[in-house]
């Protein structure tokens, strides 16, 4: 090689060059993706330290989102969908337990034992304390309803008229039944709107007869249609008075406290009921069947204004320890706030662990992104020579930002997807081990995971990535 | 076009530099005077310190004076950002280290690309034009795969002296291009440059040995900041007859 060669012809000379001006952007990713690369070849076990720490962050992360789902889920169903004035009364010493505690099912796990406690005298009692507005017991099941050839399974409700300010129903047509139906435990019912036209479609469902189970009402009224809660539709339903529905209903199908989810068809919005993802349990073989029929599982008080709810809680315990005879210092044989109280306790539990992952999570990415700063910073050091040559060729600053920038991103969105992989499996694994928990990993969890990732490759890559654009060609190049 | 021949490619005027070392002032360039016109193949010579290397580094925009003018191709290089510098230095200029300064990474190829891929071309063009330019250096195109350690010092020399054409810039500057080569390879990349001289390529080259200087046009001496001697040289020694003839003394030993 060492002969001049001339047999080349022609000039040395490249003719023009068509220039487009800057970098394409999506070259510079790609080489700033072979070149962080390249890095983490020639520095495995530093590469591998920093990546350890993005993974185990976005792991945690990942496995959090997922939690967090969860409990988000039973809150904006339960707890934030109850109305503000409205206090659930529960029949029953209710204890909550951690979602974590459980083994089956699915989601929040509520317990009761003993027969329901309520009582029509304690009702009465409520109804005469300040600032309440109404109360009516409620209790429920799925039961087929009846109109000549035509039949609906629905939600059947037994209620006080007070189910009308504590639901916020209104009549359209007809009226709502009274105290005095009540009293007499009248084989009357009021219709949903859902209800009203599935049996009755040409109208004038007032003054029809149906059949309830096997036992025959007549219409007296028509809900005003309600519209849907989540995938609840309000209106599908038929209400009762609470004295048949014990009475009558309780004898002829299935009713109890549905358990594995709401009374479907339960209006989610003024609560009842325990909400969709929390199970409850009943003690089998304690129920006194009599009190069972007599007494309600549940009680709902609506308040005149939200502001007045704890003091109606605290009167409304006091005025049933003082019917039940309960002395100061014994367990209660109701709980005020109901289901959705074990929920809270459930769902704080929850936070508590959530918060302590959370915890863990962000120092485990903090580390990570120092670790990534760290590489980067020694990368810049390592490499002055190639920056100055980039320069020298034309590389602007903002090119060298961008470029140092970009390695640092890869470097952590590799962590971020080995972290999503990892959090998936332990979520799995979760999932698993602690049965009944919706587990699975979410495409939400995905993303917060590898948001994450990026956050930290921004955060943590500006810095070094600043320091190589403020590199001095000049001082970079001298003559090694 | 004749205006655009005529137009000198380098034209300093006052052209000063001071920079701050440690607590001291330094007066690195102390106001020079100089214009080299298209085609030229200048020397320029000089004791450590006296100024060359920071004229090269004014002259290759990669540092401003602290005080006169420089016009690059007609442009008003003083006036221009610092991105915009980062573009004359990308199509106007290309840079030969007397360390060669190659990514040690990347291939040949992709070493002679590099500017290419700052100036918006990428791919099979940037292949095809690299290739052209390995060529035009003189290098074995079964070299354009090999990264710069596979290399030897000639051949990566030649590699960045590809690099320098490959945008087609006005300007080669080159400092102390054979510096780290042996005589023999030295000459060979000097062969390489008069050639590419010979097509028309300005060459401005830093340098401290007389041999290489008496293969270049004109010779300017720096001292103390200060241009003390200008001289042309009209009949320069050629490269290739040097070479042809340490290969016959070679073969008569």
């Amino acid at each position: 090689m060492s002969t001049p060669d001339n047999e080349l012809s022609g000039r040395r000379t490249l003719p023009p060059l068509d220039l487009r001006g800057s970098t394409p952007f999506g070259q510079t990713v790609v080489l700033a993706a072979r070149s962080a690369f390249a890095s983490l070849g020639v520095h495995k076990l530093r590469g591998a330290l920093t990546i350890i720490g993005i993974v185990v962050g976005v792991a945690g992360i990942f496995v959090i989102a997922n939690l967090a789902l969860l409990v988000r889920t039973a809150t904006v169903r339960g707890i934030g969908g109850l109305g503000a004035n409205v206090i659930d009364v529960s029949g029953f010493t209710l204890s909550s337990t951690a979602p974590l505690a459980t083994g089956a099912g699915h989601g929040l796990v509520v317990r009761v034992s003993g027969a329901p406690s309520l009582t029509a005298a304690d009702v009465e009692a409520l109804q005469k304390l300040p600032h309440v507005a109404g109360v009516t017991p409620r209790t429920g099941t799925r039961m087929q309803v009846q109109a000549g050839a035509r039949n609906w399974t629905t939600q059947v409700f037994g209620a006080y008229p007070g189910i009308q300010i504590t639901q916020g129903y209104s009549v359209q047509q007809g009226a709502f039944f009274s105290q005095a139906d009540v009293a007499a435990s009248k084989t009357v019912a009021v219709l949903g709107q859902t209800v009203a036209k599935q049996l009755f479609p040409g109208g004038n469902a007032v003054g029809q007869q149906i059949r309830i189970g096997s036992v025959d009402f007549s219409v007296v009224g028509v809900l005003k249609p309600l519209g849907a809660n989540g995938d609840q539709d309000l209106d599908d339903v038929v209400v009762v008075p609470a004295s048949t529905f014990l009475q009558r209903l309780m004898g002829s199908g299935p009713a109890r406290m549905t358990s594995g989810g709401p009374p479907p068809g339960a209006n989610v919005k003024t609560g009842g009921g325990p909400p969709p993802g929390v199970q409850v349990f009943q003690a089998q073989g304690v129920q006194d069947p009599a009190l069972a029929r007599a007494n309600f599982p549940d009680v709902q008080v609506a308040v005149d204004d939200p502001s007045n709810v704890p003091t109606v809680k605290s009167a409304i315990t006091r005025a049933l320890e003082q019917d039940h005879g309960i002395t100061p210092g014994s367990k209660d044989d109701f709980t005020v706030g109901g289901f959705l109280q074990g929920v809270e306790t459930a769902q704080q539990a929850a936070s508590t662990i959530l918060w302590g992952m959370g915890a863990i999570a962000a120092i485990a990415l903090l580390i990570g992104g120092f670790g990534v700063a760290n590489v980067m910073l020694a990368s810049v050091a390592e490499r002055q020579r190639e920056i100055g040559v980039r320069l020298a060729v034309g590389a602007s600053v903002a090119d060298i930002f961008l470029q140092f920038l970009l390695e640092a991103l890869t470097v952590s969105v590799i962590g971020g997807l080995l972290g999503a992989l990892c959090g998936a499996a332990l979520s799995l694994l979760m999932s698993t081990q602690l049965r009944g928990l919706p587990f699975a990993p979410s495409w939400l969890a995905v993303v917060a995971a590898l948001v994450a990732a990026v956050a930290i490759g921004l955060i943590f890559g500006a810095y070094p990535a600043r320091r190589a654009a403020q590199t001095d060609p000049i001082q970079a190049l001298r003559r090694a | 076009m004749t205006k655009d021949e005529d137009r000198p490619v380098i034209r300093v005027e006052k052209l000063t530099k001071d920079y701050r070392m440690g607590t001291t002032m330094v007066h690195a360039l102390r106001g020079i005077d100089l214009t080299v016109r298209r085609g030229e193949m200048v020397a320029i010579m000089g004791p450590s310190g006296s100024g060359k290397s920071t004229f090269l580094n004014l002259v290759g925009c990669l540092d401003r004076p602290t005080a006169g003018q420089y016009w690059l191709d007609g442009i008003a290089v003083s006036r221009l950002s610092t991105g915009q510098l980062a573009t004359v230095r990308n199509r106007k200029i290309g840079f030969v280290f007397q360390s060669f300064h190659l990514l040690p990474r990347a291939t040949a190829l992709e070493n002679v690309t590099l500017p290419l891929l700052y100036a918006g071309v990428v791919g099979a063009p940037a292949r095809r034009r690299g290739l052209q330019a390995l060529e035009a250096a003189q290098l074995p195109l079964d070299r354009a795969r090999h990264q710069p350690s596979e290399l030897s010092g000639g051949e990566q020399q030649r590699v960045a002296i590809a690099r320098s054409l490959v945008t087609g810039p006005s300007l080669i500057l080159a400092d102390e291009p054979t510096g780290n080569l042996d005589t023999r390879t030295g000459l060979e990349v000097m062969a390489v440059l008069q050639e590419l001289h010979d097509d028309g390529i300005t060459i401005v080259l830093v340098t401290h040995e007389p041999d290489i200087a008496a293969y270049c046009g004109r010779v300017v001496r720096f001292q103390d900041g200060l241009v003390v001697d200008d001289a042309p040289c009209p009949s320069p020694k050629r490269a290739e007859d040097t070479l042809a003839a340490l290969a016959t003394k070679e073969v008569a030993s």
